[in-house]
């Protein structure tokens, strides 16, 4: 079955969101290894099911905690189909961080954008298609609450899985040189080949040490490469 | 060189730019919930306002359950002599009378300040208000060594540390997990409160809700000496940078605090019917056997519980403890609801008399002290076991507690003595 | 904010203050006094209410109105809440019953009142409005 997994910020209402995909066909287990809760179930739509995944509610894919370790393995080593990602609108700034770092990992990234009432009130005016005009990703404004845009969001959803694009939005020049220059490097020594090399080469530059671990690469090696 | 900085700067740099491009922002206008963070949140005010707000939990908790407590003690008590009259043979009247309804049921007379302490605690949480009290407190807490983030689980500690040690997941850095995960069974949980009501109505009437808050201040504040002590003896790092999430304030659901309570409540009764009633049988075993010795428990004296409690006794008598307050201690390892359980067994049926013949206000103080900190009840270690994961750490919690625990009780003697 | 809700403010801030600290004395030296329950740590709440309306009358902030009118409408209502349990526990044990009015629970009304105010109030009417709406 065609996988897809929610991500988003904790307090995004991702967890509203989930029950409405899934409905009553829920499964709760543990994350293997740790005992932090997975939730999993199942989504229809026209002809076809997929297994809808909640990730822990995080703000970046540092790994600094078991709740980000949990996220980033599962999108780097499962490789979801579609990766639903949940953005308070009424925060959209901070939760545009984590967007930027599943594009990182190459996901196949549909967002939801959810408490759009709540953006209201709070005074802004989102232009959606603008936005999903710069950001290149399908948008979905949600109210999970109300259960408002809950079709459409699986509409997106099996759209986004027939046709799996990858995305890249470039950073400042300065930072794009020197990610472009690892990148080169990772690519010719066939360093993690499963892994997106964008995303290796990014995490090395913020100095992961789980990348580093799995590298096999130290901070001084890197520092060469970029001199 | 690292470049951690300048790639949380670009993610930055391009969220600024798309969102400039698509979303307008009209003049922030002030929600009820802003108006409520100015003050909760105020410079001065803030820590004054969370310690109101923890006085009225505590009022709520104790003084509106105490009419449901005694509504199930009396049940309790009529149910045991009615047992022990009507059931023919004489040792399974004791069973039923002395174990069951005096041991078990001394403890479910505490199981309403231990619902009222969740249903608070859940109004306080649905609210919102929880991340704005680690936020005031972050500068307290970061003195001691902690995020003002750890602050969260310490308060669920409040009602149980099990769930408040996995609630430590969301704190970032291994470290602070680490030290915050130690400390929290430090955090006076629900199942100690029964030991505190018991003591301080019968020493402290009039002040029992001072005196029980002061258990509740004392458990923080060795929390923070503890948190302290081990981040400088065994970890060098920095505390590392973190970001809170404050949503709105927003009215409290009553059905998700309810069915908040109604699902701890359920824990209760769950733990109720296996390991306590568990616990109370072999504590009713121990202090009815042998049965001719004691003559069906009316010799207490002649007991196993007394012989057990005669072997720790002499480890206790410095405090100024007897062997029975040795042996309630020893059941409490399991849960320590059974703490009460056990000394409404040793004192069959006249707890609050037997009580204030055994002990002064001084050593009734250091029994509570030893209560809050002595032992992780063994949830609370299989919990701390999952989520160290070494043993090494496990025994060093139980270790330094134990010392802890006779330190303070010791420290609680020597300052009554002079007084 | 307008003249008299600064006057509102002050006038309770004085009350709470003189409240709370005969409740604290009286806990510390065991004084009887009619109303005032010997009560060091609800003495102390009353206290930071005062000093919280104080703080509005400096800052010139309604925020400050609100919320201290909410924490002392919280406590009246909390002393109210143990007062029928009082009354339910001496049904149950036949004791006698006796009950304690608390300056609190006399406050109520005016406490309650300053929560409201912030809803009369017409620059924010319509915002609570929509925000309490939205929760329910």
């Amino acid at each position: 079955m065609r996988k897809v997994a929610l991500a988003g910020n904790p307090n995004v209402g991702k967890s509203v969101i989930f029950n409405a995909l899934t409905g009553a066909k829920q499964k709760v287990g543990n994350w293997p290894g740790v005992t932090v809760e997975k939730k999993e179930g199942v989504c229809r739509y026209m002809d076809v099911e997929f297994q809808v995944v909640d990730l822990p509610g995080i703000y970046s894919f540092t790994a600094s905690t078991i709740d980000e370790k949990i996220a980033r393995d599962y999108i780097i080593n499962e490789k979801p189909d579609v990766v639903v990602n949940v953005v308070d609108a009424s925060n959209i700034e901070r939760n545009l961080y984590l967007t930027l770092q599943l594009l990182e990992m190459e996901a196949n990234v549909v967002i939801c954008l959810n408490k759009m009432d709540l953006a209201e009130t709070k005074g802004y005016k989102i232009n959606v298609k603008n936005l999903s005009k710069e950001l290149k990703l399908p948008i979905v404004p949600t109210i999970a609450i109300k259960n408002i845009g809950i079709d459409e969001l699986k509409r997106a959803v099996y759209f986004a899985m027939k046709s799996k694009s990858k995305i890249y939005l470039k950073y400042n020049d300065k930072i794009e040189k020197i990610i472009y220059t690892i990148q080169e490097k990772i690519i010719k020594q066939n360093i993690l080949p499963d892994y997106p090399s964008r995303f290796v080469a990014i995490k090395l530059l913020e100095g992961d040490e789980e990348i580093f671990k799995l590298t096999n690469l130290s901070r001084e090696v890197i520092e060469r490469w970029i001199s | 060189m690292d470049f951690l900085d300048e790639i949380v700067g670009a993610r930055y740099e391009l969220i600024d730019k798309i969102v400039s491009k698509s979303v307008e922002k009209k003049l922030k206008q002030k929600t009820v919930s802003d108006l409520i963070d100015t003050v909760v949140l105020d410079k001065y005010l803030g820590i004054p306002i969370f310690l109101t707000l923890m006085w009225a939990v505590f009022r709520f908790a104790f003084d509106v359950s105490q009419c449901f407590s005694d509504a199930i003690a009396s049940l309790f008590s009529i149910a045991s002599n009615w047992a022990k009259l009507n059931i023919p043979c004489k040792v399974l009247a004791s069973l039923v009378g002395d174990g069951v309804f005096g041991g078990l049921g001394f403890i479910l007379v505490y199981l309403p300040p231990i619902i009222f302490v969740f249903v608070a605690l859940g109004i306080l949480e649905d609210t919102g208000y929880l991340p704005r009290a680690a936020f005031v407190m972050d500068r307290a807490m970061t003195k001691i060594g902690l995020h003002g983030k750890s602050f969260i689980p310490m308060l669920l500690g409040f009602g149980c540390n099990v769930p408040a040690i996995l609630a430590t997941r969301t704190i970032k850095g291994d470290v602070d997990r680490k030290i915050s995960i130690i400390i929290n069974p430090l955090m006076s949980c629900s199942a100690r409160l029964p030991v505190y009501v018991l003591f301080a109505g019968v020493f402290f009437a009039g002040y029992e809700g001072a005196v029980i808050v002061s258990m509740y201040i004392l458990g923080i504040v060795l929390a923070a000496i503890m948190a302290t002590i081990v981040r400088r003896a065994f970890f060098s790092e920095e505390l590392s940078p973190f970001l809170m999430e404050m949503p709105d304030f927003s009215m409290p659901s009553m059905r998700s605090v309810l069915s908040g309570a109604w699902l701890r409540t359920q824990i209760f009764l769950k733990k109720a019917a296996t390991i306590l009633f568990a616990g109370a049988m072999v504590m009713w075993y121990l202090t009815h056997f042998p049965w001719s010795a004691t003559a069906g428990g009316k010799l207490i004296g002649n007991s196993y519980a007394a012989l057990i409690g005669h072997v720790v006794e002499p480890l206790i008598r410095p405090l100024g403890l007897n062997w029975k307050a040795g042996v309630a201690l020893l059941s409490g390892f399991m849960a320590k609801e059974l703490v009460v359980g056990t000394f409404g067994l040793l004192y069959s049926g006249n707890v609050c008399a037997g009580i204030r013949h055994d002990f002064n206000p001084v050593t009734a103080l250091a029994m509570m002290a030893i209560t809050l900190i002595y032992l992780p009840c063994l949830g609370t270690v299989g919990v701390l076991k999952s989520e160290l994961g070494e043993w090494k750490w496990v025994g060093f919690v139980v270790l330094y507690e134990l010392v802890l625990a006779y330190v303070v009780a010791g420290l609680i003697v020597c300052f009554g003595r002079v007084m | 904010m307008r003249v008299y809700e600064v006057v509102y403010m002050l006038l309770l801030s004085i009350v709470t203050l003189i409240f709370g600290i005969a409740e604290t004395l009286s806990g510390i030296f065991k004084i009887n006094i009619n109303y005032i329950p010997p009560d060091v740590f609800g003495g102390f709440a009353l206290i930071v209410i005062s000093l919280i309306f104080l703080r509005g009358c400096i800052l010139d902030d309604e925020a400050y109105l609100f919320v201290g009118s909410m924490l002392l409408a919280i406590f009246g209502l909390l002393y109210v809440l143990v007062i029928l349990a009082n009354a339910m526990d001496s049904l149950i044990s036949r004791n006698g019953y006796s009950f304690a009015i608390r300056p609190e629970i006399l406050l109520l009304p005016f406490s309650v009142l300053g929560v409201l105010s912030i809803r009369l109030g017409d620059n924010l009417k319509d915002k609570t409005e929509k925000l309490w709406g939205r929760i329910k």
